[in-house]
């Protein structure tokens, strides 16, 4: 399998896509035209987009695919799922707001929700594609609908947790630090060190005991 | 509830602030507004009074004071 990712330069999420033959798994569409271009040049045609939380620069893209692309099934959790109808959980209201506070003043990125998904999970979903087995375990903290997807027990997509340098967040809409602490911190804690993180923001990298540390995981 | 009741509700509960606290309330004059907090509080604001601030409005919201003169721009008097 090659795992691809395309990264918008304005808010710099991370999309990924994960292509088997001329098939593929899209992560995180976060961008109108970027994950779509991407499929086109490889020639590759998504059967699933799966979200790993709501946030509107991890799904900024998602209606423009589900366009171009109508067979493809969109799977997320139901709070995620709940949250990307929301222009408030889904941080779009302040998204503008939240670029300049990240030096990016200017952008034009107006309020946007988006239509229900197609199928969603409340407990842990294991799923298999074309030999590949995809876990998706919902770990709420960051947002209610936040979910680390395992691929293949080598791979996980972390969406905004264990992005390199920055803390976990939980003060968004949504956020919750007590369940964070209670749910997905141990879970976080318990990934052994040697698994390839693909994070929603910056490179991917091989997860350490020293990384895991300067989480306090 | 006036909508003075509300706007000081809104402070109390974001940033665990004491009512005597808030005519000196400023952006960045305590932890918890920060601009974490502050995305958070004027999402709050927006919803509370079914308004939409445009988002030059929400980065001049910077204080107690200040943010009444920008809600009263949205029809909101207090």
């Amino acid at each position: 399998m090659d795992i691809l990712r395309w990264t918008d330069p304005l808010a710099e999420g991370n999309c990924y896509v994960c292509a088997e033959g001329d098939r593929a798994v899209v992560i995180d569409p976060c961008h109108p035209e970027g994950p779509a271009s991407l499929l086109e040049e490889r020639g590759l045609v998504p059967e699933w987009i799966l979200l790993t939380h709501e946030h509107c620069d991890h799904m900024l893209g998602l209606e423009p695919l589900r366009h171009k692309y109508p067979e493809a099934i969109v799977l997320c959790s139901a709070p995620c799922d709940a949250g990307m109808q929301n222009k408030y959980l889904n941080m779009s209201a302040m998204m503008e707001v939240y670029l300049t506070f990240k030096g990016k003043p200017g952008a034009h990125y107006p309020p946007l929700v988006c239509s229900p998904a197609d199928q969603t999970f409340a407990e842990e979903h294991t799923m298999t594609w074309r030999g590949h087995t995809l876990r998706l375990t919902p770990l709420p903290g960051h947002t209610p609908g936040s979910t680390c997807i395992l691929l293949d027990r080598d791979t996980l997509f972390t969406g905004d947790y264990l992005i390199p340098g920055e803390a976990v967040i939980t003060r968004l809409p949504g956020g919750n630090t007590e369940i964070y602490e209670r749910v997905a911190r141990p879970w976080l804690s318990a990934l052994p060190p040697g698994l390839r993180i693909c994070p929603g923001h910056g490179e991917p990298y091989a997860l350490t005991q020293e990384v895991k540390d300067t989480y306090g995981l | 509830m006036s909508n003075l009741e509300k706007y000081d509700k809104l402070f109390l509960s974001s940033f665990r602030v004491k009512p005597e606290d808030l005519p000196t309330l400023t952006y960045r004059g305590i932890p918890a507004w920060d601009s974490v907090g502050h995305m958070e509080f004027m999402s709050e604001m927006e919803e509370t009074f079914k308004i939409s601030l445009s988002t030059l409005d929400v980065l001049d919201f910077s204080s107690y004071e200040k943010g009444k003169e920008i809600l009263a721009k949205y029809g909101v008097t207090l």
